[in-house]
């Protein structure tokens, strides 16, 4: 019986409503189709000749090369490379996680002296500029010896996943604490009254209704790291350890940049991300009727 | 009592976490000992590793290091990082690190080039290049910009900006492998007979050379020019500087540039009226200042343009597009009428130099390859593979070097190029800085000749007193 | 306001400790008392390796001129001449005022980069409020809207600026609708990227049209958590829709706005990728920002990390500051209401 701004749903509405309603699904097609241009270009501009990626600005290609896809999917070493970048990518998501939603807990839930001022601090942080952070973190790692010719691929790897924990650290923190912050306080206050401890609260009561906010740490943490180019050029000195977008430089090694092929290569590199995305999203969609029933 | 255990667990998890974050520290050493009794068991198998920022150079240097190990049994892995953003990011980091490659390529003569040399980062190779191996470049290469000129030093120890004052004069640092002139143009044969023109007559001057523009657009709707104006530095260095070395002269090239004379002299206001007249009469093609160095390649390649402006470089990249090399005219950008120059000589400049650096393990045997790699032998491989043209002196003969390469070297007439003997590089920031954005702004129709060499000469005069006063002429 | 709140909270902790201290009381129970501390415990040590020394060395870093070859580093202090030099305040100095070009160039940059910063996060907000309460209404009928919907969060970066590029090239599709709709005299001959005054604005839509997607996330998300009661309470009270919308679900989401904003903000100061691939800071720097800037002088043909630090840390100052004024436009009365 409830009438929701904006509602979507035609039946017993007035004839402004209906207009209103007409508006903004067309809006909302509208945006649909921008939304998805730039995905569906890369499609096509991986099935074009070469010289039309550029020229011909149509999504139809005038020909179709399936054999770019396929020639670039036997050249790139798929699976070698998609699990160089595995080896990265899941440990940070994990790590930023379980790190950031213990963090986003303790700043939300409980009390400890400093704990604003900690807080402040760590929001600063995500204003800090990242362009010239790299130089310090190289001269850290290779004092740890995470970094360097005679680094395992091991060391190297731990010197990519934990600075890159640390990178997204501030919004996760900033996200789990807002979530936290939006449950209400007496499920804590009633757990611990039976007893739980504060540590039980978090794993059982807190982290499982977080779903949401992991989700979207997860998601947010997962592209990013998996398309990240610069830092791991700087870190990774052996092409053998190379992740997908940087083995992805490789494909066109002609005298002119080869846009089919490089479009081919990005599409093969996003495809475990939209796969992830969409398992993931699952999650997410659950996770906010968990939240909206509470 | 729950709590305390709880309090007891997450304090041992902080402390497993300290200890195994410091772990890593002594761990590290550990494992820096492995590949080093790699090394030592076998020192006949040496591996240099090589650096460059140039993905489509790869196949060429491969070619090279395989000929090189099959005539040496030394293996050399070269390694491209691109962009060039992220090379010079992965050199900075890695000099921090010590962890150089055994060579790596670098721009060739500019300041950061010098920088590194200065700083200790490439090693000094002046004793070990001999008359000999000087013999193979090309006058204008190592001569000119692989040895620290005494214009630079002077330059250099004037200018309290400058980061290499140790660098002496005559010292090198490597040895240039990629090489080229810009300032040329390609035409579409094609196009010039559909406008009526005749199809192997290059212009002999650069108001011939609109008036077909002109004649392309009006005949066959197609745009005139075409190049990569989207970068700032091409309409600057590819365009404005050779008409305004041939309508000046290198003498007072060289003086407006070093700041001895001035942007609104008549000789280079003809230029900034030329370059204004181009887009008036909106013979640039549509997108212009939307497109980059490679974009226009293929915009040419396709045949959406007359002309396309670039250097030796260029021909690879529109043949790759679609042209014919058969359909392709190529000239020096033409001098306006009445210049000083009545057409332009053009040289060979270094592009890309190659150096051993300091944190190499085996320098002898980098040096070796560096030898090798400016033979003639491994410099026409080389130059067949990637399609580009070396620094060093090659035969024009098409069986070793390609049929493209051929007439490409045929063109170039190292002797009397006036960019060769001028010595107004450096360049000072503080004059492209204006310049740059101002030949864009032609095209945006925000600014006119008059107002552009106003504010360039203005720019040169306040800039000049930060570089200690004005460059002396040439000697 | 929200300030003056934590400085109260802070200073009542403090007395809390002060009087945690007097005797009887044990070591244990104090420690007990700041026990949450060992939940954030983790965080601090990550960054304490891995953040702080970075952050003091790119401060430290602003006021030596160096290029990257000879040895700079804090532990230990070095500074390897020539490469590398003292130049106290003159980092700071040459970009604003003392070497006209660069400082041009700079205030430039800032002049583009503040236009940004108002538009971006301004146009991100609107747009995906509105789309997050027209999908929430629609409900989970339309799960595929909602996953295509996020797809320019996962088309990998150079796709969009070519895909992006093609759209505004003169005979694009842009120009190409405009001129079927007869509006052809509003389309741009030269290309979008390619005129002057479009280039930026041009820049501006694919920002926001890459911001919103995350922003629709975080405001479903907040819708998700109001009340419907309060709907149907104003209901009875006659409020209409577009009431609903700016007495109920706009305050309520403030925290939401807020996360959208600093985001947005942050995005708008220190992103670069785009003008960086798309116009390169062209057509005749009309696309210049500072990221832009602080990239040429960190990683470009500028190379100089001091002036790349020293930028670094003003535009730092700034984008703290117009945080601050955020967070007392947006950080809504929440926290001190849940006290």
């Amino acid at each position: 019986m409830t009438r929701d701004p904006l509602s979507l749903s035609i039946d017993g509405l007035k004839l402004g409503q209906k207009f209103w309603a007409l508006i903004s699904f067309l809006c909302l097609l509208a945006y649909l189709v921008i939304s998805i241009y730039p995905f569906l270009w890369m499609i096509s501009s991986a099935l074009k000749d070469n010289r039309e990626v550029l020229t011909n600005t149509s999504l139809i290609p005038k020909e179709i090369h399936w054999e770019i896809l396929v020639d670039v999917w036997n050249r790139l070493d798929f699976w070698q490379y998609f699990l160089n970048s595995l080896m990265i990518s899941v440990p940070i998501v994990i790590g930023t996680v379980i790190i950031y939603s213990l963090a986003g807990y303790g700043f939300s839930v409980t009390k400890f002296w400093g704990k604003e001022f900690l807080y402040v601090f760590f929001m600063g942080l995500i204003v800090v500029p990242t362009i010239v952070v790299l130089v310090p973190l190289v001269q850290e790692l290779r004092a740890f010896g995470l970094i360097g010719r005679d680094a395992s691929k091991f060391a190297t790897y731990v010197g990519l996943i934990i600075p890159a924990i640390n990178g997204g650290g501030p919004w996760a923190i900033f996200l789990f604490r807002s979530y936290f912050d939006s449950l209400p306080r007496d499920l804590r206050d009633a757990a611990r009254i039976d007893g739980c401890t504060e540590w039980g609260v978090y794993a059982r009561i807190y982290l499982p209704l977080a779903i949401p906010a992991i989700a979207t740490v997860g998601i947010t943490n997962f592209i990013s790291s998996w398309n990240a180019y610069v830092f791991p050029s700087v870190v990774i000195n052996n092409p053998d350890w190379y992740t997908l977008p940087l083995q992805l430089r490789f494909l066109d090694m002609q005298t002119v940049v080869q846009w089919n092929v490089r479009m081919a290569g990005s599409l093969i590199t996003v495809l475990p991300v939209i796969i992830a995305f969409i398992f993931l999203q699952r999650y997410y969609i659950r996770g906010l009727t968990a939240a909206a029933v509470k | 009592m729950k709590q305390k255990i709880f309090y007891t667990l997450s304090l041992l998890l902080v402390l497993v976490i300290i200890l195994s974050a410091c772990a890593q520290a002594p761990a590290a050493p550990a494992a820096t000992q492995a590949p080093a009794t790699n090394e030592g068991s076998g020192e006949a198998a040496v591996e240099l590793t090589m650096w460059t920022w140039k993905v489509n150079h790869v196949p060429g240097l491969e070619a090279v290091a395989r000929e090189f190990e099959a005539q040496t049994g030394i293996k050399v892995a070269v390694t491209a990082v691109s962009p060039d953003d992220a090379y010079r990011t992965k050199l900075v980091t890695s000099a921090q690190s010590g962890d150089l490659p055994d060579i790596m390529s670098y721009w060739t003569g500019g300041d950061d080039y010098w920088e590194k040399a200065g700083s200790g980062v490439l090693i000094d190779i002046t004793d070990k290049v001999d008359d000999q191996w000087k013999n193979v470049f090309i006058p204008g290469t190592f001569d000119k910009t692989s040895v620290f000129s005494q214009a630079r030093y002077d330059t250099c120890q004037k200018d309290p900006k400058c980061l290499y004052k140790d660098v002496q004069v005559g010292h090198a640092y490597s040895v240039p492998y990629f090489g080229g002139s810009a300032y040329m143009v390609y035409a579409s044969k094609p196009l010039m007979e559909q406008a009526g023109l005749d199809p192997d007559k290059a212009p002999a001057t650069a108001e011939e050379w609109l008036d077909m523009m002109k004649a392309i657009k009006e005949k066959t709707g197609v745009a005139g020019l075409v190049t990569g104006v989207q970068n700032p530095d091409v309409s600057a260095r590819w365009l404005f500087n050779p008409l305004l070395m041939t309508s000046c002269g290198q003498e007072k090239y060289d003086a407006i540039y070093g700041g001895r004379d001035t942007f609104e002299d008549p000789c280079a206001m003809r230029v900034f009226n030329f370059m204004y007249q181009l887009a008036q009469e909106d013979l640039w093609t549509a997108d212009i200042l939307a497109t980059d160095i490679g974009p226009s390649e293929a915009v040419m390649g396709s045949g959406k343009a007359g002309f396309i402006i670039g250097g030796t470089y260029t021909l690879s990249g529109i043949i790759a597009n679609g042209m014919k090399p058969d359909d392709v005219l190529a000239f020096g950008v033409p001098p306006l009428k009445d210049s000083a120059l009545d057409h332009l000589s053009l040289g060979m400049d270094a592009f890309i130099e190659a150096g051993i650096t300091r944190d190499s393990q085996h320098p002898e045997e980098a040096l070796q390859f560096l030898k090798f790699l400016t033979s003639p032998e491994a410099a026409a491989l080389f130059a067949k593979t990637v399609g580009d043209v070396p620094a060093t002196k090659l035969d024009a003969d098409p069986a070793k070097v390609g049929d493209a390469m051929a007439g490409l070297v045929a063109v170039l007439n190292p002797a009397d190029a006036p960019f060769g003997k001028s010595n107004a590089e450096p360049y000072i920031d503080e004059i492209f800085n204006v310049l740059r954005p101002g030949l864009q702004a032609f095209i945006t129709g925000e600014t006119t000749p008059e107002e552009l060499a106003k504010d360039v000469q203005a720019a040169s005069e306040a800039g000049w007193p930060n570089h200690g006063g004005p460059k002396p002429a040439a000697d | 306001m929200a300030n003056s709140a934590t400085t109260s909270r802070l200073s009542q902790t403090m007395a809390n400790l002060l009087t945690a201290t007097r005797p009887g009381q044990t070591v244990w129970k104090r420690l007990k008392k700041n026990s949450g501390f060992l939940f954030v415990a983790p965080a601090v040590l990550i960054f304490l390796v891995f953040g702080l020394y970075t952050i003091i060395y790119s401060f430290v870093l602003s006021f030596f001129r160096w290029k990257g070859s000879s040895i700079f580093s804090l532990f230990p202090p070095v500074c390897e001449a020539p490469g590398c030099a003292f130049w106290g305040l003159q980092n700071y100095k040459d970009f604003l005022y003392e070497d006209k070009g660069v400082a041009k160039l700079f205030w430039m940059a800032m002049e583009n980069n503040l236009v940004v910063a108002l538009v971006v996060p301004a146009a991100t907000v609107l747009i995906s409020l509105l789309i997050a309460i027209a999908l929430n209404r629609a409900g989970r009928a339309v799960p595929l809207f909602r996953t295509i919907m996020m797809l320019p969060m996962v088309t990998s970066g150079i796709a969009v600026y070519f895909a992006w590029s093609s759209i505004y090239l003169s005979d694009g599709p842009l120009n190409a609708m405009l001129n079927a709709a007869g509006l052809g005299f509003l389309s741009a001959p030269h290309g979008w990227l390619g005129t002057a005054n479009l280039a930026l604005p041009a820049l501006m839509v694919v920002m926001i049209w890459s911001s919103v997607p995350l922003a629709v996330i975080l405001y479903m998300a907040g819708l998700q958590t109001i009340d419907q009661e309060l709907y149907e309470a104003a209901t009875i009270d006659g409020a209409n829709s577009w009431h609903m919308l700016w007495y109920i679900t706009w305050p309520l989401l403030r925290p939401v706005t807020f996360i959208i904003l600093i985001f947005a903000i942050n995005n708008a100061f220190q992103g670069f990728d785009l003008p960086l691939l798309m116009t390169k800071g062209g057509p005749a720097n009309h696309t210049q920002v500072v990221g832009l800037r602080i990239f040429s002088f960190g990683f470009g043909d500028d190379l100089q990390l001091g002036i790349a630090s020293a930028m670094g840390w003003v535009l730092f100052l700034l984008v703290f500051v117009l945080s601050l004024i955020n967070l007392r436009l947006f950080r809504p009365a929440t926290e001190e209401t849940r006290e």
